[in-house]
């Protein structure tokens, strides 16, 4: 797909200059970035193709006063027909191997990851548990909590909710996981750069679902140590770290 | 009525393969029941056509057939105009929209709108078959 | 005539007026009856996506509270799906059916009233809701359990929403029933299945998909009604239930009712495309079989809507999704092998076809991203997903929608449409249109939410929701347009004649609206195009 390699810097430098798709602060978000790009690069050429195809029809085919009889009648083109199956298959045969293996490597969980948070989400909130660490964080719709995690370090989510369907949503990790009842959700963020990143609920959950936010907040790891100890115990609701 | 059979039956196929593959990839009991259901369905529907209709030929599957060859044929009975429909259509909706209360008072209702209903018809309307 | 020596005097039952339509029977009637409740059912839906808008304007907006916009999006969502696109093929599909295939009406033409009827009563109770203490149903079209198990208020206006859907669903299954058994008995001699129009073949896969996908919805339905009403725990995990299953039960509904909406406008656009080039539909068999994989293919992806939940088998679906790109493309390169060295009039109908073609595309491609799991963690319930399902259902099925109208108004009604208005109401409603939506694939990748009644106040989202909304304005002044267009159309008439545009099939054989059981004399019918044929053999014989 050589005219797609313009094309896809074309895309990557648009979006990643209008800021428009967060380029992926984790670890798992810069592979899932990469499955944007490639997607932009072979959907911009099939839209080219399409388009620049039919608009060829319209400018060249058009009906102009001077016409006399009929066009050629022809009706199909079997070796044409059998192409524009096969190559299509092709295509997104390709697109569904390099869909697939990417998933595999953004859902891979480590057996033991150095930190573990158990998110709970509840109508319109949240709460941050860190087994381990002894912190508890919990938010209401006008003081969302914050999430605080250590650079560089694997952290393992668990994510259930206390009453309906809720998502724990955060676009600068290009990532969601629903929260839904009876069901613990596992996956794993690799943070890889500082920062403090917006989170949303992205599963409509009654009244207050558009304020159900809250922050994340990237720090280095001495830094998270320190915020830990002195939370631990401490029934907190927000939490204002700066990295 | 091949084409109704054939029509049926190669759905009810392509459901029995898409549960059993599905089955085998995903382990997944809802999808099973799901797609295995369908396919129940398809192939009632499929011997419904079969045995109802055999394998009488239609003119219409007759490439070299024309409509003059058909003059004569009873198509079929088309009702013009009639009542029941709506009427019907007004206590069916009743009935199922009184289920939002409670359901005795549903089935109440359904009684009432249906006998409403062929009042309602019977004053109004002399009935065309 | 086939079926004339054999039916018995027609005695009016009332003098045609506004009452005669209660006891309409006649297909062509029942499909004007339909049209026309789309239509009203399609202005409320459009001033609902309006408050929606000027509610999301910029930030912080007080238009309306979230109890308010709940019930506003729920509302529009519903309506459009299930009152507004859906029914408008089935509509179109009810006039059409029997003239496409030379017959005199629908197989059951008092169940065919019946189903419409039904489909009244149900969009009507839907509605009621608003009028209840809690207000209308609020939990967005797809109604998740369970949240959608929660009562608000008297609770009365959820249920109201669920027993309008009970009815709703019944009437579809009704009109598949009678659209299949019509097609399958009722074709005219020599008619065979290959020959029929390629309209009616994707009403045949539709009404297949309808039979199979409709059943499951009443079954969802019912049981959500149990566990509001009647004290079940379907959807209760705290009781044994489960949430997820709630989502398999809708999708394995809800992915097959979204082709329902997109079937009979790929045939809308095929017969436009065909006749506006002066040239045979292009790959006919491909375009059938493409039609039947799509369909078949439709039943196998539900669960690409749950990606997001963890509890599913993303590889399965997500390959099965990709490979429904295959049989779309199939169709797109037939249409654009059916203009190529055509001659090709610009004419309103195939101007909305040609913004179909478009507007589609995108919607299409952008399927295929979010058929990837890994852009699907990002843009699910974001806006670029709404961008996604408006770019198939709006830019495609709303454009192939008054593309029929423009096309077949002068078949139903004997009058035109005037060009100049279309032209204008094309051309406001493409560049109003894509104002609406290209903005929201942004603010999606961005991380802004669906169904929030507001937002952060973050510049670019503002810049881009204001763009947004000023689409929807244009989109308004385009619609207005089209009914000045009705209005001027109808008080000064220009006679449309049996045939106005060179169409293919039998419905331009006759008369112009068609009298009662739709043909004089049926001409012989040879191939998939027997007017054309029948035109061409006239001409012969003169020369």
């Amino acid at each position: 797909m050589r005219a797609s390699r313009p094309a896809a810097a074309a895309a990557t430098l648009c979006l990643a200059g209008c800021g428009v798709l967060p380029a992926g602060a984790t670890l798992q978000a810069q592979q899932m970035h990469q499955v944007w790009i490639v997607f932009m690069a072979a959907s911009a050429f099939v839209v080219a193709l399409v388009w620049g195809l039919i608009g060829w029809c319209v400018f060249r085919w058009r009906e102009r006063a001077a016409d006399r009889g009929a066009p050629p009648q022809f009706k199909q083109n079997n070796p044409l027909e059998i192409t524009w199956t096969v190559v299509p298959l092709v295509i997104v045969l390709a697109l569904f191997a390099y869909t697939y293996v990417a998933e595999r490597r953004v859902e891979a969980l480590e057996t033991s990851p150095p930190v573990r948070v158990d998110v709970t989400a509840f109508r319109w909130s949240w709460r941050f548990r860190y087994p381990a660490l002894g912190v508890d964080v919990v938010g209401t719709p006008e003081h969302p909590p914050q999430l605080v995690l250590p650079l560089g370090e694997t952290v393992g989510f668990d994510v259930e909710s206390a009453d309906v369907d809720h998502s724990f949503a955060v676009p600068a990790f290009l990532f969601k996981r629903d929260a839904i009842p009876g069901l613990a959700n596992h996956f794993d963020w690799t943070p890889s750069r500082l920062g403090v990143f917006r989170g949303e609920c992205g599963e409509f959950c009654g009244l207050d679902h558009a304020l159900m936010t809250f922050t994340v907040a990237v720090v280095s790891p001495a830094r998270f140590r320190s915020w830990a100890a002195a939370q631990r115990g401490v029934a907190a609701t927000a939490v204002e770290v700066s990295p | 009525m091949k084409t109704g059979v054939g029509l049926f039956a190669s759905s009810m196929l392509f459901a029995v393969v898409t549960a059993i593959v599905y089955g085998f990839a995903t382990r997944d009991v809802v999808g099973v029941m799901l797609l295995g259901m369908t396919s129940l369905a398809l192939f009632v529907i499929a011997l419904y056509i079969r045995v109802a209709e055999g394998e009488s030929g239609l003119r219409a599957d007759d490439p070299a057939s024309s409509p003059a060859d058909g003059a004569g044929d009873v198509v079929g009975t088309f009702a013009l105009e009639s009542y029941w429909p709506a009427a019907a259509a007004l206590c069916v909706g009743l009935g199922i929209a009184g289920i939002t209360f409670l359901p005795g008072l549903s089935s109440a209702m359904l009684l009432v709108a249906l006998v409403a209903g062929a009042l309602v018809v019977r004053l109004l309307v002399r009935e065309s078959t | 005539m086939s079926a004339a020596a054999e039916l018995p005097e027609a005695q009016a039952l009332v003098d045609h007026g506004i009452l005669s339509w209660l006891a309409a029977t006649d297909h062509k009637r029942i499909g004007i009856l339909y049209i026309s409740t789309v239509f009203a059912y399609f202005v409320i839906a459009g001033a609902l996506a309006l408050t929606i808008r000027l509610q999301l304007l910029h930030a912080g907006m007080t238009l309306v509270g979230p109890q308010a916009f709940d019930q506003v999006f729920t509302l529009h969502g519903t309506a459009m799906v299930f009152l507004v696109i859906a029914p408008f093929g089935f509509g179109l599909a009810n006039y059409l059916i029997p003239l496409q295939i030379g017959a005199p009406d629908m197989a059951l033409p008092r169940l065919n009233a019946f189903s419409f009827w039904l489909f009244l009563f149900g969009g009507l109770t839907v509605f009621l809701g608003a009028a209840t203490n809690g207000g209308a149903g609020d939990a967005g079209w797809t109604a998740y359990a369970p949240l959608s198990t929660i009562r608000v208020g008297d609770g009365l206006g959820q249920d109201l929403w669920i027993v309008g859907l009970l009815m709703i669903s019944i009437s579809t299954i009704m009109t598949a029933v009678n659209f299949t058994t019509t097609v399958l008995v009722y074709r005219a001699p020599g008619m065979t299945m290959w020959r029929m129009p390629i309209f009616t073949w994707e009403m045949v896969a539709t009404s297949l998909l309808v039979l199979v996908a409709f059943p499951p919805l009443t079954a969802v339905l019912a049981m959500l009604l149990i566990d509001r009403r009647l004290g079940g725990h379907f959807f209760d995990p705290a009781m044994g239930g489960s949430a997820i299953l709630y989502q398999h039960l809708w999708w394995f509904f809800g992915h097959p009712e979204v082709y329902v909406m997109i079937l009979p406008f790929f045939g809308i656009i095929t017969e436009v495309v065909a006749t506006f080039s002066r040239k045979p539909v292009f790959g006919y068999t491909g375009l059938v079989l493409a039609a039947f994989a799509i369909a078949g293919l439709s039943m196998t992806v539900w669960a690409h809507h749950m990606f997001t939940t963890g509890a599913v088998v993303d590889p399965f679906f997500s390959g099965m999704s990709f490979l429904i790109a295959v049989p779309t493309g199939v169709k797109f390169f037939n249409w654009i092998g059916t203009m190529w060295r055509g001659r090709i009039r610009l004419a309103t109908p195939m101007l909305f076809a040609l913004g179909f073609l478009f507007n589609f595309l995108l919607g299409g491609v952008t399927g295929v991203m979010v058929a990837s799991p890994p852009i699907d963690f990002q843009a699910r319930d974001s806006y670029f997903l709404v961008a996604h399902f408006h770019y198939a259902l709006g830019g495609g099925s709303l454009f192939a929608t008054f593309a029929a109208i423009y096309f077949w108004f002068p078949k139903m009604f004997g009058y035109r449409l005037r060009e100049r208005l279309g032209a204008w109401h094309f051309w406001l409603l493409l560049v109003g249109f894509n104002l609406t939506f290209f903005p929201q694939f942004l603010l999606g990748m961005m991380g802004m939410m669906r169904r929030v009644y507001t937002y952060p106040a973050i510049p670019a989202w503002s810049q881009l929701n204001a763009l947004s909304s000023l689409g929807a304005a244009i989109q308004f002044v385009a619609v207005a347009i089209f009914v000045a267009n009705l209005i001027v159309s109808t008080r000064k008439r220009i006679p449309a004649g049996d045939d106005p545009w060179g169409g293919y099939t039998l419905e331009w054989t006759t008369s112009s609206p068609p009298p009662e059981l739709n043909f004089e004399r049926l001409p012989p019918i040879r191939s998939e195009r027997p007017a054309y044929d029948l035109r061409h053999a006239a001409a012969e014989a003169r020369s």
